[in-house]
């Protein structure tokens, strides 16, 4: 049996759908046991994909708070969520990205704001160390999560009750 | 052991200034936004780490192809400074973390000048010849001839992408999402160092359990 990374890549953009989800139903916040609630909440902009290869198509959903109906509609009709802007948030540090879920990859990622960045006096190799710190925090936090789907996808109760609470969000129900 | 005999991550550091207005660029470490793409680091490094980074980093330093008929050259610098490609001080120590440049430099013809200038090449080929007709390794040999001398001529391009590397946690990351940049950094990164790299996703088979993989593989076709 041959099995690489390849094999599981699909797991990336069901993770990000499990994550709006899970953002949503709990007014952007998910819980991770034993480690607390995360702040998750999906802005601005998510890029769907339907078909494969050649003949794939993207669709780009833009607005304020990317709580779009297009974004559910699209995920209805089968398109699957490769990207999306997430502010991540945890106790009083705020980070924003976009999340490229077939790679696991960041881009423009809005660090905390530090107000020592701001002194020209700071050590500036203790700026670097910190930003590379809190880069890595984020990258964390997301495999956190990543983690915490996986033990849910493999879930016996993920058919029987987390996939229907899925399919009720979808269909903008009360979950 | 390091030229100087001591090992070159204790050598007493020039005060460090890093100045973020060299590159230009605020796709990098230094300052703004961050864009990046993971690795993980697969294979040992010799146990003598700071002598072995610090040789290699040096041999496959960026080297200038301005005069030079070579179309691509990729190499490390600083990542304070852009023209340091000597690492004093062993500049790119970070912390725990291992901290430099790729520069990428390349040179581009346009297709249409090089289509100009092999067409009067041939002319010129064939007038100093007297000849109505070139054999097809003369028409090779000509155009292989063109290519040279306008890669010569043509200034290189550059570009750079900060490379921060913990050897202890065994991951790599470097600001950038190209395809063709990730290509190049993993070749130059296994040729350096002798350490392949592997993209870092969470579902990468290696790191999670075996039951787990298992599990994953059965259920792979089913969808949210």
């Amino acid at each position: 049996m041959d099995i690489s990374s390849q094999t599981f890549e699909f797991l990336g953009r069901e993770f990000l759908t499990w994550l709006w989800f899970k953002s949503e139903v709990r007014n952007g916040s998910v819980m991770i046991p034993g480690f607390g609630d995360i702040e998750i909440v999906f802005l601005r902009r998510l890029v769907f994909e339907s078909g494969e290869g050649d003949y794939s198509e993207t669709i780009v959903c833009r607005g304020f708070r990317t709580d779009l109906k297009e974004g559910k509609t699209a995920l209805r009709e089968g398109k699957k969520i490769k990207e999306a802007r997430i502010k991540l948030g945890m106790g009083s540090e705020e980070w924003e990205f976009t999340f490229k879920a077939d790679r696991f990859c960041f881009q423009s990622m809005a660090l905390p704001s530090h107000p020592a960045f701001d002194e020209e006096e700071k050590d500036r190799e203790a700026q670097l160390i910190d930003r590379i710190g809190m880069a890595e925090t984020a990258v964390g936090t997301m495999e956190r999560l990543f983690h915490l789907f996986v033990s849910e996808r493999l879930e016996p109760t993920w058919r029987s009750e987390t996939l229907p609470r899925i399919q009720m969000w979808l269909a903008d129900k009360t979950t | 052991m390091h030229r100087s005999g001591r090992s070159p991550r204790w050598t007493a550091p020039a005060p460090r200034v890093i100045d973020t207005t060299v590159k230009g660029n605020d796709m990098g470490i230094l300052k703004g936004t961050l864009t990046f793409s993971r690795y993980r680091v697969s294979g040992d490094i010799p146990e003598n780490t700071n002598d072995f980074i610090d040789e290699q980093l040096k041999r496959f330093a960026f080297r200038d192809i301005t005069t030079s008929d070579k179309e691509k050259s990729v190499g490390w610098t600083s990542l304070d400074n852009i023209l340091d490609t000597a690492f004093e001080y062993a500049n790119y120590h970070l912390g725990e973390h291992i901290a430099f440049s790729l520069r990428i430099d390349r040179k581009q013809i346009p297709a249409s000048l090089f289509k100009l200038k092999v067409m009067e090449a041939e002319r010129r080929y064939k007038t100093e010849h007297d000849r109505n007709k070139l054999y097809k390794t003369e028409r090779s040999d000509i155009k292989d001839s063109v290519r040279s001398q306008l890669i010569r001529m043509s200034p290189p391009v550059p570009s750079f992408f900060d490379v921060c590397w913990s050897p202890r946690n065994q991951w790599v990351l470097i600001t950038s999402h190209s395809d063709r940049v990730l290509e190049d950094f993993e070749d130059i990164f296994k040729r350096t160092f002798q350490c392949t790299l592997i993209p870092a996703v969470p579902w990468d088979p290696a790191v999670l359990d075996q039951d787990t993989v298992q599990r994953l593989f059965t259920l792979k076709h089913e969808g949210v």
